[in-house]
């Protein structure tokens, strides 16, 4: 076959944004929907929630809480704290009434609001003041909080991932009596940023501090991991904000410390969103589609069944199924191994295309034939060629886990060596 | 990761006009001068933990400097290129493209074809 002929309509060389799109359409992974903000498809959520799960339990291993606070923010509060606002004023969402009523067959808003409602683009105006509400001495300190939420930034130009108006993300509050601590604590967050970036995601990143031109605002020092898209540029892929006491001071978060003075606190913000998933196509996917790092994807193997005619129907499902028992029972990364058997009603070589569009590591196919030798075809997703590897079963399945290891390891390399265009 | 490290402001420019990645350079710290990057479509990225600890002139400013910086050019909101919503309708061209190439690969199927 020629080489030349890749899964995707368009290379990344010829149009790297549309190149960019193809991916997401070939692997199902989400979609514009129609409305603002966009549909993730259960692909693209599948890949958020891996994500979420190992920043999850980060968090929490960190010493954090999860919590929840209202997407709905007063005018008079966002108003408090000017310069955050200046960063946010020109792509908020606002709520204005609260019934819709019929005139002339059509709904219009009725009862407008006294006071409208900012949809949050980011927590602080809401959180800040709770933490004052909570906290009145040393005794009270640290608060370390964090909440998984959606945020509203009104997009003119969107862009699936990257930029959407609507997007999911956490974000972490703290507070502390001094600046040291503080510090501290912007440091640990953007180290578990940076682990779960490099270690999971197999994402190459230069960490470091922001220059005041590309601040946060309202941020005494912004901590950030810079990486590297596959077109030369680069993505700010989470950042972790030493507040000082500016916030804190906005919002009288006051605190009386072990020596009886009434001291204001410090503050830190840091947040990870949706937009790592952008980060992964562009820094994993090539011109066959998606590729995941194995740690990361939601399947590690999927078994596809080779069927002609019903009569070894049931054998070869069999035979499948054992596979995937086989394989959960290992485990790779402290994890059971991810196997997923398609039984779909679809042909073979378009579910194995599907899966390897969606970036998933190794698919395995079992036919008959493989029945009778013990043996398995595997598709390697690295370096896709036409020809499945026959391989035997039993050595298959007990290699599963260094086989992850090293392609985890090669996804790695590759980046790290990413060469500049 | 590859970083390339440069040492003028001219080779700042030809850089950025030859091909895009992260470079590292010397930066004096001052504010003003990173308007100047505007012209190459880069911003200062960050002022990464690793530092060289070597002297230098800033690029930018030619003061003398000793901090490293890594300029970029970056997503910074909507990216500018191409269309932001083009939709390809699912299966349009994707099926065009596709469909010679399973044809091909059923024709070398491996040892599993029944």
């Amino acid at each position: 076959m020629s080489a030349a002929k890749r899964a995707l309509p368009v290379t990344r060389r010829e149009d790297f944004a549309e190149w960019y799109q193809a991916v997401i359409d070939a692997a199902d992974m989400a979609e514009a929907s129609g409305v603002r903000g966009c549909m993730i498809k259960p692909w693209g959520y599948k890949i958020w929630e891996r994500i979420q799960r190992r920043l999850d339990d980060d968090i929490k291993a960190t010493g954090h809480d999860n919590c929840y606070s209202p997407i709905f923010i007063p005018i008079e509060l966002i108003q408090k704290e000017a310069s955050h606002v200046e960063g946010f004023a020109k792509e908020m969402a606002i709520v204005t009434h609260h019934r819709l009523e019929t005139q002339d067959g059509k709904l219009v808003p009725a009862a407008p609001l006294e006071s409208p409602l900012v949809v949050r683009p980011t927590s602080e105006a809401t959180i800040t003041p709770a933490l004052k509400r909570w906290i009145h001495s040393y005794r009270d300190l640290p608060v370390k909080i964090n909440q998984w939420a959606n945020v509203v930034r009104w997009e003119l130009r969107p862009r699936l991932f990257l930029r959407t108006s609507e997007f999911l993300w956490q974000e972490g509050h703290t507070v502390h009596a001094t600046a040291e601590e503080a510090m501290e604590e912007t440091r640990t967050m953007l180290n578990v940023y940076r682990s779960l970036v490099e270690d999971f995601m197999a994402i190459p990143v230069v960490p470091g501090v922001k220059s005041p031109g590309e601040r946060f605002p309202g941020a005494v020092e912004t901590h950030t991991i810079e990486a590297m898209m596959q077109d030369g540029r680069a993505l700010q892929s989470g950042t972790s904000h030493y507040l000082g006491q500016n916030f804190a001071r906005a919002a009288e978060i006051e605190f009386v410390d072990r020596d009886g003075q009434l001291k204001i606190a410090h503050t830190t913000s840091w947040g990870f969103s949706t937009r790592l998933i952008g980060a992964t196509i562009m820094v994993h996917a090539d011109d066959d589609g998606l590729r995941l790092p194995p740690r990361l994807t939601p399947y590690q193997v999927v078994i596809v069944p080779i069927m002609r005619g019903e009569a070894q129907r049931g054998d070869v499902v069999a035979a499948c199924e054992a596979l995937a028992r086989s394989l959960r029972a290992q485990s790779y990364a402290d994890e059971p191994i991810r196997a997923f058997v398609d039984l779909r009603a679809e042909n073979s070589t378009t579910k194995r295309w599907n899966w390897l569009k969606k970036g998933v590591p190794l698919v395995c196919e079992i036919g008959p034939r493989d029945l009778q030798g013990g043996q398995v075809a595997v598709h390697c997703r690295l370096d896709i060629c036409a020809r499945g590897v026959a391989q035997n079963l039993a050595e298959f399945i007990t290699g599963i886990p260094q086989v992850l290891g090293n392609f985890q390891t090669t996804m790695w390399n590759r980046r790290a060596d990413i060469a500049t265009k | 990761m590859t970083v390339d490290d440069v040492t003028s402001l001219d080779a700042v420019r030809r850089y950025f006009s030859e091909k895009t990645g992260f470079v590292r350079a010397k930066w004096s710290g001052n504010p003003a001068s990173e308007d100047l990057l505007k012209e190459f479509g880069a911003t200062i990225r960050c002022i990464p933990y690793e530092q060289s600890g070597t002297a230098g002139r800033c690029v930018l400013t030619g003061e003398s400097a000793t901090t490293d910086a890594i300029f970029a050019k970056a997503y910074e909101g909507a990216p500018r290129n191409g269309s932001t919503n083009a939709q390809t309708p699912p299966g349009s061209k994707t099926v065009f493209w596709i469909y010679p190439r399973i044809f091909l690969s059923v024709l070398c199927r491996g040892p599993s074809t029944p």
